[in-house]
């Protein structure tokens, strides 16, 4: 009885470890320098760093969603199921100054594949840097039903390119002092 | 010692049942060639890089495998017979065209470019093609990145996932463009595919 016992147990465990749950991961982006570009300090750690208004954009280093983990869908009844598999976390503060004078940090997701850099834009947020995080959800495989079968539909598989990268700009008031960005997703281990 | 076993056997289906049915799988993506035929004026560029597209002549990738492609699982509603529907569907994979006009249409319709695409698909080893998808991309001015999901579908309603149309072991996509005025070329396209893998951990 005893060994069979064990025997279950081992087996709950190879189990429980092939279906390992998936693990949200963190990492933390650099900042790219900008040669020829005025980008305050270049830093290339993932501190806060500032972002000034209206000025040169500042980019995080390249990163990829290929190989990246898609959790389980959970479904309703039709397109709008979606699962999200990664986020892009910004975390902006204002430092005391006026969030409310229109100072803005704008985040654009740009996207490529191929050997020649080619990105385009594939999304855009803008967010008040009160000192709190944001998060830009990323998703994939949103399932469709008949009536748009052959339709392109740009949420599938959005935005998981294997080179990304994002830029982060203060479009409106003054320089936004603090700012820093992650990229969280799934780890299938 | 029954009950522990009890206990035991219980938490090991339970295990089986929470498991999530779709984790561990990975999205890959794929570069897809340009296929040469000197039949047509394709600038016969069979790497992964740029190409112009040129009006009226059509352009198709190279053959892209399936084999080992993951399926997620059909979401299906609850309208067919036995739970399913043929409304029920379930994206495969994706075709990521880069599309660069590098040229200046107008904003009115009309006169954008409009590219035709057509997914093809094949069994066995003589590529005989038979047309899975067919759409028109609207382009603008400038680079946009256009994403043509491939999808499976439930044929059989009150059957239940998996009882799909089938992957064909092969797939491609053909573009072609055509536009009522302005430049006869797109400058600048080129195509990726993105798939789920089943993780190989």
């Amino acid at each position: 009885m005893k060994k069979i016992l064990f025997a279950l147990f081992a087996l709950l465990v190879a189990v429980g470890s092939a279906h390992a749950e998936l693990k949200p991961v963190t990492t933390g982006l650099r900042w790219q320098f900008v040669k020829n570009a005025v980008t305050n300090d270049g830093n290339l750690t993932v501190s806060k760093k500032p972002i000034v208004p209206d000025g040169p954009k500042d980019t995080t280093a390249t990163f990829s969603l290929d190989g990246i983990c898609v959790p389980a869908v959970s479904y309703n009844s039709g397109r709008t199921d979606s699962v999200s598999i990664a986020r892009v976390v910004v975390y902006a503060d204002s430092a005391g100054s006026d969030v409310f004078s229109g100072q803005t940090v704008n985040t654009n997701i740009f996207g490529a594949f191929g050997s020649d850099d080619s990105y385009v834009l594939v999304a855009s947020y803008n967010t008040r840097p009160t000192g709190r995080t944001f998060s830009i959800p990323i998703y994939a495989n949103v399932p469709v039903n008949s009536a748009s079968y052959y339709a392109p539909a740009a949420s599938d598989f959005n935005y998981t390119f294997p080179k990304m990268k994002i830029v982060i700009a203060s479009t409106n008031g003054s320089t936004v002092p603090s700012v820093r960005v992650a990229l969280q997703r799934f780890d299938c281990k | 010692m029954k009950k522990i076993l009890y206990l035991v056997a219980t938490a090991f289906v339970m295990a089986l049942c929470v498991a999530p049915s779709y984790a561990g799988t990975k999205i890959q993506t794929q570069s897809v060639n340009w296929l040469f035929n000197s039949n047509l004026t394709t600038n016969g560029t069979r790497f992964v890089v740029k190409k112009p597209i040129i009006v009226s002549a059509a352009d198709t990738t190279d053959w892209v495998t399936t084999t080992s492609w993951a399926v997620p699982d059909f979401p299906y509603n609850t309208s067919g017979a036995g739970g399913g529907s043929t409304n029920d569907s379930v994206s495969v994979a994706r075709f990521v065209v880069y599309v660069d006009t590098l040229a200046s249409y107008t904003t009115t319709a009309s006169v954008n470019p409009s590219i035709a695409y057509t997914i093809e698909g094949a069994h066995g080893s003589d590529n005989s093609a038979f047309t899975i998808a067919t759409g028109t991309l609207n382009g603008t001015d400038g680079a946009e990145m256009y994403s043509i999901p491939v999808y499976l579908q439930n044929l059989i309603a009150g059957e239940y996932p998996n009882d799909f149309s089938g992957l064909p072991s092969r797939i491609r996509i053909r573009l072609s463009f055509s536009v009522a005025s302005g430049p006869n070329t797109i400058s600048a396209c080129k195509v990726a595919a993105q798939y789920f893998k089943t993780d190989d951990k």
